[in-house]
């Protein structure tokens, strides 16, 4: 594995009006690796990868891309120079089947409309999407299907560094495995970038390289699965206090 | 695109327009009927250009007749006050038609302005524009002298403009059927179903959808002229806000984005409005406006997706007849 910062977060803020959503955050993701974003309900999780994204503009701090200044360009080109995403509530569009949806991710790096037809074809198989439900429409769709239509969609921009939003709330336990699985593929057999954020424990300590816990709006601590795991900080932070 | 795209695209334009060509003879060149063709055909090809910006890109917009508006005024005027050709008119008036929805759209765009705010922002552009025209061309009706020839696209019958507007149908129906197929058209579905989740995937909200508008409105300004002339007259009351309605009324009930739904219902609806009037509107006058308006709720209860949603099921119920039929 190579070293290679792919994202570099410093010193990032943003502030909801008298509420601080994230304090001071800094990480570093680097290539090919699997990071595990953690931490109790309102830690700053989703506006962390808000910032990074453009949706929000963060209120101090910088974001690097592959070495590039993004802090705050507009999505479209910050999904244009490789970083995609995936969302906690899930964003489908209803009106357009499946397949449609996903070419229109995959229009981003071609013209050609029947050629990013193949390509989101190819992506709706290796996600493991039943093919024979490709053209129906979102609306008729099952959640563990839009999560794996919304999973493609981001695929299919062909990013280099890809935030998964809690992909796995929701479904049931067999379903996770599932998942978990096809997260695992797209980072080994397409070698994105990924970044994790999740509440399910078994599931991000089990695909994760690196755990990085936010908690109020702070970067708690980072490490292995196992030491996160460990750490009473951590415990703190989702449990409280220890019991006199 | 490769040539079968190109068949698609337009031949279902042409099967329409020739289609529409026979029609002059099947009604024996009877004026009244060429007319409500002519109507017809106008009025299917505003609300298939209304249905790029509120079909595709899903943006209600309520302001098509402030378009259709200043195009045809432009047209008319040059034509009447400076003996300017309208083939040379019309394609002034799309421009400035494109230049006025660039001149909203961008701000409103830059903005966010979205949902019932831009249909409300494009509603007030329709007013604004009814209630200038008045100091700019006074409180009175024009009547268009009579000029005739293909110089002045004007003719002593109805025959030859509506076979003209059948051309500009035939263009509109290959744009929409076009773009539904290409990039443009897969971005704007994207940014109807769900604007944050398309600028996530790349799409550049802003861009396409000023795109989407500035096409329309130029299709509008270039209709204008045709409007005018069909209708004999124009006045401050071309910028109607309830024609404006009416349109996006045609391209909602005929499904969004549905090409074959809106030109079905810019036709059926145009008809049943004309024999509405016709019948009721001597026993009680406005009577028709309400039947018009039940039926159209009743098609919002039984098809909220649209004609478009029946035209789809009885293809699918046809074609599992002819599966069966086979096997």
């Amino acid at each position: 594995m190579s070293n290679a910062v792919v994202l570099e977060v410093s010193g990032l803020s943003k502030r909801f009006g008298g509420i601080v959503a994230l304090n001071n955050v800094s990480l570093k993701i680097t290539k090919r690796e699997i990071v595990g974003i953690i931490g109790p309900n309102g830690a700053g999780k989703t506006t962390l990868v808000n910032c990074v994204t453009g949706i929000y503009r963060p209120d101090s701090g910088k974001v690097f891309f592959l070495g590039e200044d993004i802090t705050g360009k507009p999505p479209h080109l910050i999904a244009l120079k490789g970083v995609a995403r995936t969302w906690q509530k899930i964003r489908p569009f209803y009106n357009m089947s499946v397949i449609e949806a996903v070419t229109a991710g995959a229009l981003l790096r071609t013209k050609d409309v029947l050629k990013a037809r193949e390509e989101a074809t190819e992506v709706l198989e290796f996600v493991g999407f039943p093919k024979s439900k490709f053209e129906m429409l979102g609306r008729n769709i099952t959640l563990i299907e839009h999560k794996l239509v919304d999973l493609a969609r981001a695929i299919a921009t062909k990013p280099k560094l890809l935030f998964i939003d809690e992909v796995v709330a929701g479904l049931r336990p067999h379903e996770v495995d599932v998942i978990a699985d096809v997260v695992r593929r797209v980072n080994r057999e397409m070698g994105i970038t990924l970044g994790v954020i999740e509440h399910v424990m078994r599931f991000v300590m089990s695909i994760s390289d690196r755990i990085v816990v936010l908690h109020e709006g702070r970067l708690l601590t980072q490490g292995t699965p196992a030491e996160v795991a460990r750490d009473p900080l951590v415990v703190e932070a989702y449990l409280g206090t220890k019991p006199v | 695109m490769n040539p079968r795209n190109v068949i698609t695209v337009i031949l279902p334009a042409l099967t329409v327009a020739l289609i529409g060509t026979t029609i002059p003879f099947l009604v024996g060149f009877n004026q009244y009927y060429v007319l409500l063709a002519l109507q017809s055909v106008i009025m299917a090809s505003i609300a298939l250009a209304w249905n790029i910006i509120g079909g595709y890109a899903g943006q209600l917009d309520l302001a098509s007749f402030a378009y259709v508006g200043l195009g045809g005024i432009l047209a008319t005027m040059l034509m009447t006050e400076y003996n300017v050709t309208p083939w040379l008119g019309m394609f002034l008036g799309a421009g400035v038609s494109a230049a006025l929805a660039f001149t909203i759209g961008f701000p409103l765009f830059r903005f966010g302005i979205k949902g019932v705010w831009y249909a409300l922002s494009t509603a007030a552009l329709v007013v604004i524009l009814h209630e200038a025209s008045i100091m700019f061309l006074g409180p009175f009706d024009y009547y268009i002298p009579f000029v005739e020839g293909w110089y002045y696209l004007r003719f002593r019958t109805w025959e030859n403009l509506y076979y003209f507007s059948l051309v500009v149908l035939a263009f509109v129906i290959s744009l929409n059927l076009y773009i539904s197929r290409s990039k443009i058209g897969y971005y704007l579905k994207a940014i109807r179903e769900d604007e944050v989740a398309a600028e996530a995937v790349g799409i550049d909200v802003r861009k396409y959808k000023l795109l989407a508008l500035v096409t329309y409105a130029s299709i509008l300004g270039f209709i204008g002229y045709l409007y005018i002339v069909s209708q004999r007259t124009f006045s401050y009351n071309t910028f109607s806000g309830p024609q404006s309605v009416y349109v996006a009324i045609v391209g909602i009930v005929g499904g969004l984005g549905s090409v074959s739904g809106v030109f079905s219902a810019a036709l059926i609806l145009k008809i049943v409005e004309e024999y509405l009037r016709g019948f009721l509107g001597g026993v009680l006058p406005g009577l028709h406006l309400l039947l018009f308006g039940s039926l159209l709720i009743i098609v919002g209860i039984l098809r909220p997706g649209g004609l478009s949603s029946l035209t789809d099921a009885l293809t699918k119920k046809i074609r599992v007849r002819i599966q069966r039929w086979y096997s």
